[in-house]
């Protein structure tokens, strides 16, 4: 069953979702289909975020003041163009999310800083403007706004497995139906790529709690470079680290120590770093630490939270702040449960390691229309790049994602009124058809063990702190994995919701993407952000522009490209 | 029966091939924080890769993406700690369509107005 459609839309996450309703109320006779990997609203990374979201909304701030902070933290690398559109156009996106039935949590009396909500410091915020939308709300008013426009399609459990271009104009996308297996094709007229970031690609990432998968493979990197779109600042990984213990904590560790009062302890007792720090750097001396022989057995650094100021009661209140206890009841009780023998947080042995991915602060080039290279296509959300440059400030992502995802819907929306479809090829649908039913056999490599062993290379040698001779090895052992294991890839037969076919399709996407970073880690030659060289440690100003990728005759084809700059000369900074 | 051991009787059903759905037991290692839904995972990476259950998780109980019944009670995967040596019947949720497995069709009407929103039978309903 083939689909014609105005607008198509990847992902249905925070962007996705905010691109199909701006798309509607633009146009509500247009007909818009919208893909998600599972159900909306309770799955991808939108849902998971646990909502600190930062917009101008102090009396004495203004939209330039948070410009220059997220310059700062973003080390100049940011497209000034859209860092201009997110904190101008974030309070009203937020305001209107809220309205829809989005729920902020207030925590007032408990802020330090004075904001609406705990700010954590170090983050460079000038001002109080810290926001709290758990995801899941935030993901549930979104879903709302969809269910009533009768123009949007949803079809939940549905992936893209490749983007049509017909000339430079993207025509539509095959799809393949997790739920039944049927692989079918939508013509679209525009389409708007939201399909998120890439967790699963980094071992530890917090994007995949409990090593389950957080529907953030980075396949729409991948998508989009084999249809011609030019990406930048690939090797742009954020990294949070992960807790290794105890099993019952998950998430950023920063949190604990910034907000209980906790402490940074090496295997010998000693204290190496003190907050505040920003996040690259936290992970970078933990990394040191233990490169260096001070870690634990388990590989990790310690939390220390018995010198903290603050009350066993006091440390659970801030547990619970974390967790937004009001919707994750379950979740606190399970963390009393598993805690039964040691229930003293203070008493807990906290263990973290440096290195999983958090955020992806590269990908596809968009303008402020959120338009890319190739015409008809939009990309927003985390899939996008040149929002954040070369560090992400904490609560932007989920206020990009609505501000972005509003404009490449209406964009989008735009050019779909204006154009007619475009017939793609013919044996397009035949031969990617062929290419997804080759996975089933009977012999071969199940993907998810070559899924974990990438995860595990990536986040060994393309890690926190990278060197060349380091990366040079990751760039030979991808392609080993290519050539020997690629081609062995099987799945168990079997059409309806067999995750690992879909795990197959997705893993020569995966190494694809792993060897853009790869190579644009070695392509930048200097220390910014979270890109960190062991042998180039310093910021190196002549270096204040992007690295590009683009396909070229079927390979990655490394570039630079200037910076969009608006408001804030680059001169003279490094 | 072993202590250290967790027996699962699990759900088995594709609607496209199969007459009528049938149970398969699995027996898996017991370890210390060893969750419901891991053990799935668990099952599918090690020994039956043909296992159908949503492996997506937010780590926090709040997206209810693995909600089934175990022993006949509807509860999140996610947030259920396994017990060494102790038997569940594992059931896909009830009242919704199966599509394979565990995964069932949680159906597009699951919002409500204004996000306000209470638990009632681990579906997220519009509080009156």
């Amino acid at each position: 069953m083939n689909i014609k459609a105005d607008i198509l839309i990847i992902g249905a996450g925070g962007a996705g979702c905010r691109a199909a309703i701006e798309s509607s109320n633009y146009n509500p006779e247009a007909k818009i289909v919208i893909l998600n990997q599972g159900p909306v609203g309770r799955s991808g990374l939108t849902v998971m975020a646990n909502g600190g979201m930062r917009w101008v909304s102090h009396p004495d701030d203004s939209p330039f003041n948070l410009f220059q902070d997220i310059l700062e933290v973003g080390c100049y690398l940011n497209e000034q163009n859209l860092v201009e559109v997110l904190t101008e156009e974030g309070p009203q996106r937020a305001e209107e999310l809220i309205q829809w039935g989005a729920k902020e949590l207030i925590y007032a009396e408990k802020s330090r800083s004075g904001g609406r909500s705990p700010d954590d410091p170090g983050r460079g915020q000038s001002y109080p403007r810290s926001h709290y939308i758990p995801g899941v709300t935030y993901m549930a008013a979104l879903r709302n706004q969809l269910e009533r426009r009768s123009n949007i399609t949803v079809i939940e459990d549905a992936i893209a497995t490749k983007l049509l271009v017909a000339g430079n104009r993207a025509v539509g996308a095959i799809v393949l139906n997790i739920r039944t297996g049927e692989i079918f094709l939508v013509e679209a007229k525009a389409t708007v790529l939201a399909s998120g970031g890439l967790g699963e690609l980094f071992a530890n990432s917090d994007n995949c709690p409990f090593g389950m998968r957080g529907h953030a493979s980075g396949m729409g990197y991948a998508l989009a470079y084999h249809a011609g779109a030019e990406l930048i600042d690939m090797e742009m990984v954020q990294f949070t680290g992960n807790q290794l213990y105890p099993p019952w904590l998950l998430g950023n560790p920063a949190l604990l120590v910034s907000m209980c009062g906790g402490k940074y302890i090496n295997a010998l007792g000693e204290e190496f770093m003190k907050l505040p720090l920003p996040r690259d750097a936290i992970q970078r001396l933990a990394y040191k630490e233990i490169k260096e022989g001070r870690g634990t057995e388990r590989g990790g650094v310690y939390i220390d939270l018995t010198a903290s100021p603050l009350s066993r009661e006091e440390i659970e209140e801030q547990l619970k702040l974390s967790l937004a206890v009001e919707i994750g009841k379950e979740r606190w009780k399970l963390i009393q449960e598993m805690s039964a023998d040691n229930p003293d947080p203070r008493n807990w042995k906290i263990e973290f390691t440096p290195g999983g991915a958090h955020f992806f602060m590269g990908g596809v080039k968009i303008n402020e229309k959120c338009e890319t290279n190739i015409e008809g296509l939009y990309a927003a959300g985390e899939v996008s790049g040149g929002v954040h440059g070369a560090n992400r400030m904490g609560g932007n992502a989920l206020v990009e994602i609505i501000v972005f995802g509003a404009r490449a819907g209406r964009y989008a929306g735009e050019f779909a009124k204006n154009v007619d479809w475009t017939k793609p090829e013919e044996c397009l649908l035949k031969d990617e058809h062929e290419r997804l039913m080759g996975f089933f056999k009977e012999r071969g490599v199940n993907a998810n063990t070559l899924i974990d062993r990438l995860a595990i290379l990536m986040a060994n040698k393309v890690g926190v702190a990278r060197t060349e001779g380091e990366l040079k090895k990751a760039l030979a052992e991808i392609e080993y994995l290519r050539t020997n294991y690629l081609p062995q890839v099987r799945a168990a037969r079997g059409l309806r919701y067999n995750l690992g076919w879909v795990e197959a399709i997705q893993i020569s996407y995966m190494l694809d993407l792993a060897e853009m970073i790869t190579r644009s880690a070695i392509f930048r030659t200097e220390s910014r952000g979270a890109h960190y060289r062991e042998d180039f440690p310093e910021s190196d100003s002549s270096w204040l522009k992007h690295t590009r990728i683009m396909k070229k005759d079927g390979t990655i084809n490394l570039g630079t490209a200037p910076i969009t700059v608006t408001k804030l000369n680059l001169g003279g900074r490094k | 029966m072993n202590k250290k051991s967790i027996y699962l009787k699990v759900f088995r059903y594709d609607p496209s091939t199969d007459y009528a759905p049938t149970y398969k037991n699995y027996e898996i290692q017991w370890r210390e924080g060893l969750l419901l839904l891991k053990a799935l995972k668990d099952i599918r990476d090690n020994f039956d890769e043909t296992l159908a259950f949503r492996d997506f998780c937010c780590g926090c109980s709040w997206c209810m993406s693995c909600l089934m019944m175990v022993n006949g009670k509807a509860i999140r995967a996610c947030s259920r700690l396994l017990k060494a040596g102790e038997s569940l019947l594992i059931e896909p949720l009830k009242g919704k369509p199966v599509i394979k497995d565990l995964v069932v069709d949680y159906g597009i009407k699951m919002t409500t107005p204004q996000g306000t929103f209470k638990k009632m039978e681990g579906i997220l309903v519009k509080k009156v």
